[in-house]
Order: structure tokens, then C-alpha cells, then sequence
């Protein structure tokens, strides 16, 4: 707190005069559980980018994603009052929408459904076009896809198994860390770093004519 | 540990500083495990340039729409959040007070020397009293007798010690 009154984030970006604390996930699930409705609204603004996120990159699809993040937030604040704190609540939400993206994408897959070779050419108005490849800077982290290569790699991601794909979508997107994985999948952290392991591998192969053009020239 | 391995745990900073020094010397005469880091990198690279995607406008308005339908998740306190609950001193202290005054109160009521409400409605007939003065006098003979020939309570049924301390 500076000397005028107004408080400073360790961002160093000042905040607003004697602005209260955000209350925690546990003390608004409390809220929640002792019949507060609107303190769970707090949890959902908190958490639904990431959820939706989540989704998104597990099913492909922007539609299904929002109607699985309704749904994991329904699921959650009706079980909530079995939620004892054990686990982080981001942890508890990552598991039900694990769950519910897996019962979601095995709905979807007995409906027909077209595949795609990642090497063939695309169509478009114009024509047959030959895959881009991406502009591979300095800087590999700061690559930027264009729109054909988003596809590309959005149906690489589709073509792992579910337990593949979540894994890598939690560490390498969601930023979570093998013991928040561990946590949310139900599964041992060697099971964790096991399945990041071949999950990369199977991408990098599923990715190879975009990642390594430019490690040939 | 194989070489891609050892690339997960550096890429994904699992390695101690000594470990991460040598892979790093490693790497500057491999060429192959640095085109093998490169590759994986830029695996990574790609999956992480996609573009977030944003929650569609009213989605909160909708969760929190459907949630006000469904029945308030209220909190069941568990067995021991009750036992607890009940052990807090604020509770405790009044209810020890009330149980003392209770005591207090009956025991006050309960005359002297009396042995309880068996006793008072059947009183010891003159033969019954008779049969336990027998009875008495015969145990203390038996034990009399035992305690002058030497012998102690070691026959089972009996408390073991000095016979001395019957009398």
C-alpha cells in the first residue's frame, strides 16, 4: 500500500484505494454451500474462460464447448456440497470437465463423421493448395499460424485418444502443472509424464512436414 | 533414460542444475539430439500459437440461469463437524453446569446411608439376615484357617494376596 492510499499488484500497476481481497475459491464455495447462489457466479466469471478453452481444444469444436462448460458448471454447483477442499477447485473442475468432454466426444463419435489426411491438399474455391508451412522466426515461440495451419494442428490435436489429448491440452495449453494433471485425471504423475511423452511424440509426427521444413534447410 | 526423454524433462524444467549443464554440453556436439530438442520445441510451439478461444457473449447469464433451477447444494456437516459442534466450550459449559445441578439436586433428595430403592421397598427379612451371618462366619473360619496354616489365595476364583488383609 503507497503512502496515498491506493494499493500497488506486484505488477506494479496500482490498484484502487483499500480495495478488499478477492475472497478464495474455498471461502465462496463456503458461501455457496451455505445457500449464497450469487457467490458461485463469482467461481464461474473466474473459471469458464478456462473451461471453455479446455473444451474447445478437446473437441474441436466452439458449440459443443460452450454447451460442456454449462454443463461442467451445472454438474459442479450441483455436487458442491461434496466438494471438502481436498484438491485445489480449479483441480475439481478440470476433473469434471475431463469427464464430461470424454462422454461428449464418445456421443459425438457414433455420429458419422468425415476425416481428413493432414497432408492432403486443401480445397478451396481456387483450387486444390498446397500446405503452408509456417514462418519459423528467431524465436520458435512465436510462431504465428494462419488460418490453414490452426486447422492443421487443431486436427492433429483430434486425431490423439482422449487421454493423450487431455494431457497435453492441460500441460502445454492449460498450464497446468503433472501434479495438477495427476490431480484432475485421477492418475499417478509417472502415468502423467508418460502420456505428455508419447502425446508430443505422436503430434510431432502428426506435425512433421510443418516442424521440421525449416530444420532441413 | 532415452534421448526424448531427456527432452521432456528439459523442456519441461525437471532437471536439476547439474543435470541441465551437461545436457546442454551434450547438445552442443549432437547435432542430432539438438535437430530431436528443435523439433519437439516447435511441436510445442505450434500447439501453443493457436489462439485462445473467447467464451461466447451470456454464458455466465446462462450458467447462472440454470443453476437458480436446481436445489441449493447445502452443506451436510459430517460426524465429527456434529460431535465438535456440540464439544465447543460455549455449549459445553452450560450444559456441565446444568448436569451438576441435576446431581445436586437429586442426590440432596436421596436420604442418608440409604442404599437405593431395592433396598427401601424389600427389606432383609431376620432369616435372610441370619443365612449371610452364617455365611460370613464361615468364610472368615475357612479363611482364618488358611492364613494360619500359611497358605495365600491361589486357587482360582479368589483374589491373589495376603490372607491378613481379609480381617
Amino acid at each position: 500500500m503507497s503512502s496515498d492510499g491506493t494499493s500497488t499488484s506486484f505488477t506494479g500497476v496500482p490498484g484502487p484505494p483499500f480495495w478488499p481481497p478477492a475472497p478464495s475459491d474455498l471461502e465462496l464455495v463456503e458461501r455457496v454451500t451455505s445457500g449464497d447462489v450469487d457467490a458461485y457466479q463469482t467461481l464461474v466469471e473466474r473459471y469458464q474462460y478456462r473451461v471453455y478453452n479446455h473444451a474447445a481444444r478437446m473437441l474441436g469444436s466452439t458449440d459443443d464447448a460452450a454447451d460442456v462448460t454449462q454443463e461442467v458448471f451445472v454438474k459442479t454447483y450441483t455436487t458442491l456440497n461434496q466438494y471438502r477442499g481436498q484438491a485445489s477447485f480449479q483441480t475439481w473442475l478440470y476433473r469434471v470437465t475431463a469427464n464430461l468432454c470424454v462422454d461428449r466426444h464418445r456421443r459425438r463419435q457414433r455420429l458419422p463423421h468425415v476425416t481428413r489426411s493432414l497432408d492432403a491438399p486443401l480445397e478451396t474455391e481456387a483450387g486444390e493448395v498446397e500446405a503452408e508451412v509456417p514462418d519459423w522466426g528467431a524465436d520458435p515461440a512465436r510462431v504465428a499460424l494462419s488460418g490453414e495451419l490452426q486447422a492443421k494442428v487443431h486436427a492433429a490435436l483430434a486425431a490423439l485418444s482422449d487421454k493423450l489429448r487431455a494431457v497435453i491440452v492441460m500441460y502445454d495449453l492449460d498450464g497446468l502443472s503433472y501434479e495438477e494433471i495427476a490431480g484432475a485425471l485421477g492418475i499417478p504423475l509417472g502415468t502423467v509424464k508418460s502420456r505428455l511423452f508419447h502425446a508430443r511424440a505422436q503430434l510431432r509426427t502428426l506435425l512433421a512436414p510443418y516442424v521440421s521444413a525449416a530444420l532441413e534447410t | 533414460m532415452d534421448g526424448r526423454r531427456v527432452i521432456q524433462a528439459y523442456l519441461d524444467g525437471r532437471m536439476t542444475a547439474k543435470e541441465r549443464r551437461r545436457f546442454e554440453a551434450r547438445l552442443a556436439t549432437d547435432a542430432r539430439l539438438a535437430a530431436d530438442l528443435e523439433a519437439t520445441r516447435r511441436t510445442v510451439a505450434l500447439l501453443q500459437a493457436l489462439p485462445p478461444t473467447v467464451p461466447p457473449a451470456g454464458l455466465t447469464a446462462r450458467i447462472m440461469a440454470q443453476v437458480r433451477t436446481k436445489p441449493a447444494p447445502l452443506r451436510r456437516a459430517s460426524w465429527r463437524e456434529a460431535v465438535w459442534a456440540v464439544l465447543q466450550p460455549a455449549r459445553l459449559v452450560p450444559l456441565a453446569a446444568v448436569s451438576v445441578a441435576l446431581v445436586v439436586l437429586i442426590g440432596g433428595r436421596q436420604p442418608a446411608g440409604d442404599l437405593g430403592p431395592q433396598r427401601r421397598t424389600r427389606p432383609l427379612s431376620q432369616a435372610d439376615e441370619k443365612f449371610v451371618s452364617e455365611c460370613l462366619a464361615d468364610y472368615n473360619l475357612a479363611a482364618a484357617d488358611r492364613y494360619k496354616s500359611g497358605t495365600r489365595y491361589e486357587h482360582a476364583g479368589e483374589p491373589r494376596g495376603d490372607a491378613a488383609s481379609i480381617y
